[in-house]
């Protein structure tokens, strides 16, 4: 979707601009910054490995840049100065990988899929979410969270025919931009809901 | 949150990948030999992410 050729010219100042806005996140501790691009869903894992990592490597500064896998990808490929990318979107990693700027990529985790539902809500397998009407928030579709989700409705769809009698059910797509509002009842969610407002872009 | 029987085979994995334009490869490569080792594991278990 955000492969449309670009102007060359305009190409290198985006990426010189890129370039800039990660060089002054580089503070001046005199150590070695490490610049490590992720998805947003693993802001919290990857902020307390950081920590571990930066305790067993005193010389090394780790610098976070958490955004979607899709945007992280656009800025490496137009030039952005990252030394690792770590992501769930292997497709957006591919990307990069084809483009020539990153190594194979290594699985270093997994999670499996769950619902987050109100109390009143009895739900046991995939297939029940089809059940009854009810409105199913997913994340959209071009982000992880979302494919699987589709993934796991299509497998449940497929496996067990619908009820006779039951309202079709309505699903919608939560803005990847949103993670606030897919959190509450979602289907691929990586994480339980917390309290509080969640950081913007964590749906990828 | 609930576990579904029926999506148990649908597993969402993340992948790492040193840059090639790293400014310290080796650091680079470090940092994801890194996630796969046991203190880094251990963050992910307790976020609910599994090993690879």
């Amino acid at each position: 979707m955000d492969d449309a050729p670009a102007d060359p010219t305009r190409r290198r100042w985006l990426a010189a601009a890129l370039g800039l806005a990660l060089g002054c996140r580089r503070s001046s501790s005199g150590r070695r910054p490490l610049t490590v691009a992720a998805a947003m869903s693993l802001s919290e894992a990857l902020t307390a490995i950081a920590r571990d990592f930066e305790g067993a490597h005193p010389e090394v500064e780790l610098l976070l840049d958490l955004a979607g896998s899709q945007a992280l990808a656009a800025q490496i490929l137009a030039g952005a100065a990252v030394d690792v990318f770590v992501s769930a979107d292997l497709a957006q990693l591919q990307r990069v990988v084809d483009a020539g700027l990153a190594e194979a990529p290594t699985t270093i985790a997994a999670n499996r899929l769950v619902v987050i539902a109100g109390s009143e809500v009895a739900l046991a397998e995939a297939a029940d979410l089809a059940a009854a009407e009810r409105k199913v928030v997913l994340c959209a579709p071009e982000v992880p969270a979302g494919a699987y989700a589709r993934a796991a409705s299509i497998a449940s769809a497929s496996a067990r025919p619908s009820r006779r009698g039951s309202s079709p059910r309505r699903t919608t797509s939560a803005p990847s931009s949103r993670r606030s509002a897919s959190a509450r009842r979602t289907l691929g969610s990586s994480t339980p809901p917390t309290s509080g407002p969640r950081r913007p872009g964590a749906c990828g | 949150m609930i576990e579904l029987a029926g999506a148990e085979s649908i597993r969402a994995t993340y992948h790492a990948s040193p840059l090639r334009g790293a400014s310290d490869p080796a650091l680079a490569r470090a940092f994801v030999a890194a996630l796969l080792e046991a203190p880094a594991q251990a963050i992910f278990a307790g976020l609910g992410f599994a090993p690879p």
